[in-house]
């Protein structure tokens, strides 16, 4: 799917392929219903065989029948994936060149793949957060305040559009909680919150994505028929969003416990703090 | 005046600001002794839903706002801008006048930091002014988890008005008696999670703490009110007996 995808990234853009595997951008990066069909229908057949959770041409290509552009891509395309045993990697990078939104890189290869490692870890032994961070990153002393940097970036990376006001909404309630959680983690081990976190975590990126995939930007004109059914899968998953974020609002109350004593504020933090709370009582409440 | 208390959701909010020691307006009522404060997760998840209402609608004003061109650095120019921009942000996104009249209050509340900020640096100012917004938001939603949570020790202690599957537990003919009343069905909605902890948790008399003068505590509602369901008294919380 993947390398298909830059197959036709290197292709001219009048390339009638461009129309025969059309693309959008979802949960893993570009998806395609022709491609994904053509690869099972290939295997089916027995012309593709899976290695591990990839599928390889099974034989030589025959280069003769094809055009020359497309003998140039692929051949340039064989060459420089010349590492199928980091398949990872090769998926990290489509995402860094062509993620249509800002928010999907940082939140899924600096956010969301890092928590997976850090549930995996704690299946295995008990550690904390911040010992985690340590372990996997190297500079800042304050990794876990760095960790929860990347979720306030990402909340100022959600496309300004009215399509996502409603999400926007939800990631500021999921950031807000989430920021308490890993402060509490940093020092704590809670396997039930860290599980929360990280099944909300996944429901954020995937609600993203099915958001995303209805801008144009996100997907290819063959693709335009299916933006009707895609909202509605949106708004669906949006009802979704919004009862986890609720329970897991819960499981945090339940979980989570403050020591510290809130610091005093200055002239601006209160002048802040105050206009927020009498935002509250604009309308006579 | 009874001693246990059921905060209405403008406590809750409220009391994020009357916190902070340094605060001169603060009410001191979260700091009276001898009160058994509760509320209702419903109200609970009312006041976090503002927090975050605040927090979503004002970083997508401030990051519309900080595509303009601040050429002119005077203050009325700047405000000029900023109000302007509110009125745009108002119909692309379609904010109904209840949201608006929120995000009014909010910036007119913050704006001389903001224009301060902008004048300070035309670039950034309106991207560091956000920052600080979104910590104060970060701050006041930490202290109301702080304080609200289901544990006996909790400030604010939380009680459920639902059944096992999840939904309110329904009381019809008192919902349109109050409703009568109260004229809004949000506040009909906290009231009744008053009344449900009132006769199923607490079981005697208690106070439902509001500075809601239009649906509650206005001298003729609190009368009716009260007539409506005895054991609950209602009371600003500057109240003393």
């Amino acid at each position: 799917m993947k390398l298909l995808y830059n197959l036709k990234k290197s292709l001219p853009s009048d390339d009638p392929i461009h129309e025969i595997i059309p693309y959008y951008w979802y949960y893993h990066g570009p998806m395609s219903e022709p491609v994904s069909h053509g690869v099972e229908f290939l295997y089916g057949i027995g012309a593709l065989k899976k290695k591990r959770r990839f599928v390889f041409v099974d034989g030589n290509i025959n280069y003769e029948s094809l055009p020359v552009y497309i003998i140039k891509a692929v051949k340039s395309l064989l060459n420089g994936f010349n590492s199928w045993d980091n398949p990872k990697k090769y998926y990290d990078q489509i995402y860094i060149d062509d993620a249509p939104f800002e928010f999907s890189r940082p939140y899924r290869c600096l956010f969301l793949d890092k928590l997976e490692k850090y549930v995996e870890k704690m299946k295995n032994g008990q550690t904390t957060l911040g010992t985690f961070l340590d372990s996997t990153q190297t500079g800042t002393s304050r990794r876990v305040i760095a960790f929860k940097k990347t979720l306030y970036q990402c909340e100022l990376k959600i496309p300004n559009i009215a399509d996502f006001d409603e999400f926007g909404r939800l990631y500021s309630s999921f950031v807000g909680d989430a920021a308490l959680v890993f402060d509490y983690l940093q020092s704590e081990t809670n396997h039930l919150l860290l599980e929360r976190t990280y099944d909300v975590a996944k429901i954020v990126c995937k609600t993203f994505a099915k958001g995303g995939r209805i801008q144009d930007t996100a997907h290819d004109p063959p693709y335009e028929k299916d933006v009707p059914r895609w909202r509605k899968d949106f708004a669906q998953n949006m009802k979704e969003l919004e009862l986890a974020l609720d329970n897991f609002n819960m499981t945090v109350l339940r979980e989570v416990r403050f020591d510290e004593e809130i610091a005093p504020y200055n002239e601006k933090q209160r002048d802040i703090l105050s206009a927020v709370v009498d935002s509250y009582f604009a309308d006579g409440k | 005046m009874y001693p246990d208390h059921f905060l209405d959701v403008n406590i809750l909010i409220g009391a994020r600001v009357s916190l902070d020691p340094q605060y001169p307006k603060a009410t001191n009522y979260m700091r009276r002794q001898n009160i058994k404060r509760c509320t209702s997760s419903d109200g609970f998840k009312t006041a976090k839903y503002h927090f975050d209402f605040i927090r979503s609608k004002g970083r997508a004003f401030l990051l519309e706002l900080s595509k303009r061109n601040f050429s002119d650095d005077t203050y009325s120019t700047i405000g000029l801008i900023i109000f302007n921009s509110l009125d745009d942000f108002k119909n692309t996104r379609r904010l109904s006048s209840t949201e608006y009249g929120r995000l009014y209050s909010l910036f007119a509340g913050v704006m001389a930091h903001l224009v301060k900020d902008i004048q300070k640096d035309r670039h950034n100012g309106v991207k560091n002014f956000c920052n600080n917004l979104l910590s104060e938001i970060e701050r006041a939603n930490l202290s109301l988890i702080r304080d609200c949570n289901y544990s006996v020790h909790a400030p604010i202690r939380l009680y459920d008005r639902r059944t096992k599957t999840g939904e309110r537990v329904k009381y019809s003919s008192k919902w349109k008696e109050l409703y009568d009343i109260i004229q809004d069905k949000e506040d009909v909605e906290i009231f009744l999670d008053c009344c449900h902890i009132q006769r199923h948790v607490i079981k005697r008399g208690m106070c439902f703490v509001t500075t809601d003068k239009k649906h509650f505590s206005g001298e003729e509602i609190k009368l009716r009110i009260e007539a409506a369901v005895p054991h609950i008294n209602i009371q600003p919380p500057n109240y003393r007996p």
